[in-house]
């Protein structure tokens, strides 16, 4: 892990918000906000996941730092005006029983920060209320993510749904337990499963998919 | 598998460890009966995962994460082995057979990734 990411991790643990923005706030001085998100932030929060499983802090300490980062990550979110009247959307959830929710956050940012209107449902949404509100809404884009190896079942659940709908969204996968997983099978069309939120920002951009060498069979 | 199987191995495994190791009750006490109960819920989880994915690994690779967070706990290794030694015998019978041949030798291999060679 960089140094700057330790930096902040320690900050984030230390619950010290003042000090935690004022570093990333300087970082963005001469770096983008998908550097900071997977360079810093993600190595930060990866990091002091490590450290709760080797019994170093506690679960608490590990909350009062996903807070802070939390907080950081809304505090430098660009939110553009609306160059148009008619801006791409996207909606943005986790499964039922997934509680990790930082990752969500920075996808939604990335999307925002390329003019897209984002719908944040955050983490643990049942199902049938994910169906009901892609209805409603019509986004052209639903990504959703998991932590927990575990959570992937539940995952493939909701993209084989959503693909199911009539307005046909695109899927992105991602999150800690998508970009571990190792199979080599490929996904279907309409499906994207994203490693790096860097492949999450070139498909935004350019509508390139990643040319990851691992996929999973969804 | 259904959550009634589920339950049952669960709450079986953890009291047959309890009972072969009652020193544990000193060691850790209810709440850490109430944890091994949780731990083999979260063995299933992960072994159904491996399942339906078709992926050994992920058991495996949960199996490496596991034993930090136990070790780290004051949990050893053996204890670990011993669990999964005693789902590789509550199993059979109480799943279907295919899930029964895979589950089997996803925890005899993290077994294998777990001994000391």
């Amino acid at each position: 892990m960089n140094s700057k990411s330790k930096e902040l991790a320690d900050l984030f643990l230390a619950g010290d918000e003042k000090q935690a923005l004022q570093l990333v706030q300087t970082y963005l001085e001469n770096h983008t906000k998908d550097e900071l998100y997977q360079l810093v932030l993600t190595p930060a929060m990866y990091w002091i996941g490590e450290l709760w499983e080797k019994n170093i802090i506690t679960v608490a300490d590990e909350h009062l730092a996903t807070a802070i980062c939390d907080f950081v990550v809304s505090v430098t979110e660009v939110r553009r005006p609306a160059l148009n009247s008619h801006k791409k959307k996207v909606m943005v959830l986790g499964p039922e029983g997934e509680d990790h929710y930082i990752g969500l956050k920075m996808v939604s940012s990335l999307f925002k920060e390329n003019g897209w209107e984002v719908q944040y449902l955050g983490p643990n949404l049942p199902l049938d209320a994910a169906i009901d509100s892609a209805n409603r809404w019509q986004p052209e884009v639903i990504a959703l993510s998991a932590a927990l190896a575990y959570r992937l079942p539940i995952l493939k659940e909701y993209a084989e749904a959503f693909r199911a709908l009539d307005f046909k969204p695109t899927i992105i996968l991602g999150g800690r337990a998508v970009s571990m997983a190792n199979w080599t099978a490929s996904e279907p069309e309409g499906t994207i499963i994203v490693k790096e939120l860097d492949q999450l920002k070139k498909w935004i951009q350019t509508g390139k998919e990643p040319d990851n060498d691992f996929s999973i069979s969804i | 598998m259904n959550i009634d199987i589920k339950n049952k191995i669960a709450s079986e495994t953890a009291e047959s460890i309890y009972e072969a190791y009652p020193t544990l009750w000193d060691r850790f006490g209810d709440r850490g009966f109430e944890h091994t109960e949780k731990d083999n819920h979260h063995h299933l989880d992960h072994l159904e995962t491996a399942f339906s994915l078709n992926d050994e690994k992920v058991f495996i690779d949960y199996t490496i994460w596991l034993e930090t967070v136990l070790t780290s706990r004051n949990v050893e290794t053996a204890l670990i082995i011993d669990n999964f030694e005693r789902l590789l015998e509550i199993l059979p019978g109480n799943i279907d057979k295919d899930e029964e041949i895979f589950m089997t030798g996803c925890l005899t291999n993290a077994i294998a990734v777990l001994r000391p060679s």
